[in-house]
């Protein structure tokens, strides 16, 4: 607990945003690569039947405020042992894809996400089959078959939400609705779970990630990111104020959001 | 009555049918350690063999299932008092189950019920 607590105090330490001796807090949009990890990895060895471990580290970087490319990257490890066989089944795998943010920003100091998203996913693995057995009237056939690699690919749609809990701390979760593409045959054993697919008994594989993330704040900005929602026609070339609307509560020099003091934009340089 | 060849001891036998019916369906196991299944069928006093063919892949069926034969049935061969075997369907899997419940079936085997 004294650790955790500490790492909390040392992560709010580098967070620039925490700064000290600042008379008047201004508040700034920070950006930057979010490097995470997937806590449902641990969880779901205690959820599902087989024995299995996994870990998952995920990471983002912004791209024109609501978009998100993303990777992410994991390794699996499945030892199912059971009364008819004992199969194995270990690898990594990737994933890569984008979210796109469909909330609107409150404010500069707000970064929380409602996504939506698409993932390309591959994964190369061996698996193998220790032992098994299967009894009829005839009698009991044995046999066990060799370790083998594979490979698989699929794609995702995801939905989600992630918040900024404390300052470039963020905990979300995601679902995701996964399609099988294609993946390497083995006439004997066709591989039920896949590492970074999952069980792949249904047809349409659903799966969910619990993700604690950290955003290192490596741009400072004042200017908020265009809403999807209250996206506008360009206006003529010649107007390059074309991102700020002084009705926009989005518009970092608008004032009426509390935040961005000391700052006018130059449509309100005017009087 | 029908039971597996050499298969003589008491509680081999797959299928016991008093009934008068002509025609009737049963479910019979394929071998899983050799590439051939015989069986005895006993119709009206009267006994007579047939065997099976098949090539057979161990294969994961699921999870919850564990593995089981995947067999593809390749000839059959048959004695006296039987008329024919006509191969309907030569895939034998965990699914013949279910076509067996509706109605599918996979070998259909013809009895010479009367002396020929």
């Amino acid at each position: 607990m004294d650790k955790i607590l500490r790492s909390i105090f040392i992560l709010l330490l580098l967070s620039p945003a925490a700064g000290f001796g600042q008379g008047k807090k201004e508040v700034w949009r920070y950006e930057g690569p979010r490097f995470g990890i997937d806590l449902s990895r641990f969880l779901m060895p205690t959820i599902q039947n087989a024995t299995k471990s996994a870990f998952e580290i995920q990471a983002d970087y912004p791209y024109k405020g609501n978009f998100f490319p993303t990777v992410e990257v994991g390794y699996q490890n499945v030892d199912d042992l059971k009364d008819a066989f004992h199969y194995t089944n270990k690898g990594a795998y990737g994933r890569i894809g984008v979210d796109v943010n469909i909330n609107k920003f409150e404010s500069l100091s707000d970064n929380d996400l409602v996504f939506v998203g698409f993932r390309y996913g591959f994964s190369r693995f061996s698996h193998e089959t220790l032992a098994s057995s299967y009894t009829n009237y005839w009698g009991t056939l044995q046999s066990s078959f060799p370790k083998k690699n594979m490979g698989a690919h699929w794609g995702e749609l995801v939905f989600g939400l992630k918040g900024e809990l404390l300052p470039n701390i963020f905990f979300g979760w995601s679902v995701r609705a996964k399609f099988l593409l294609a993946s390497t045959k083995d006439p004997n054993v066709t591989p039920y779970v896949i590492p970074g697919l999952g069980y792949t008994a249904s047809e349409v594989p659903f799966d969910f990630s619990v993700t604690v993330a950290y955003r290192i704040p490596l741009i400072k900005t004042k200017k908020m990111p265009k809403s999807l929602k209250s996206a506008r026609p360009k206006r003529s070339d010649s107007d390059n104020d074309e991102e700020l609307d002084p009705n926009d509560p989005n518009n970092p020099y608008n004032n009426s959001n509390g935040y961005g003091g000391g700052q006018r934009g130059r449509n309100q340089l005017q009087y | 009555m029908v039971r597996g060849y050499n298969k003589l001891a008491k509680g081999d036998t797959l299928v016991f049918n008093k009934f008068s019916a002509t025609e009737f369906k049963v479910g019979l196991p394929l071998a899983v350690n050799t590439d051939t299944t015989g069986f005895i069928v006993f119709a009206n006093g009267k006994a007579s063999s047939f065997w099976l063919k098949h090539t057979m892949t161990f294969q994961l069926i699921s999870q919850s299932c564990g593995f089981a034969p995947n067999y593809d049935l390749v000839a059959s061969k048959y004695s006296s008092f039987i008329d024919s075997i006509r191969i309907f369907d030569p895939v034998v899997n965990p699914k013949s189950a279910e076509k067996y419940a509706t109605n599918g079936q996979n070998i259909t085997v013809y009895l010479h019920l009367t002396t020929p």
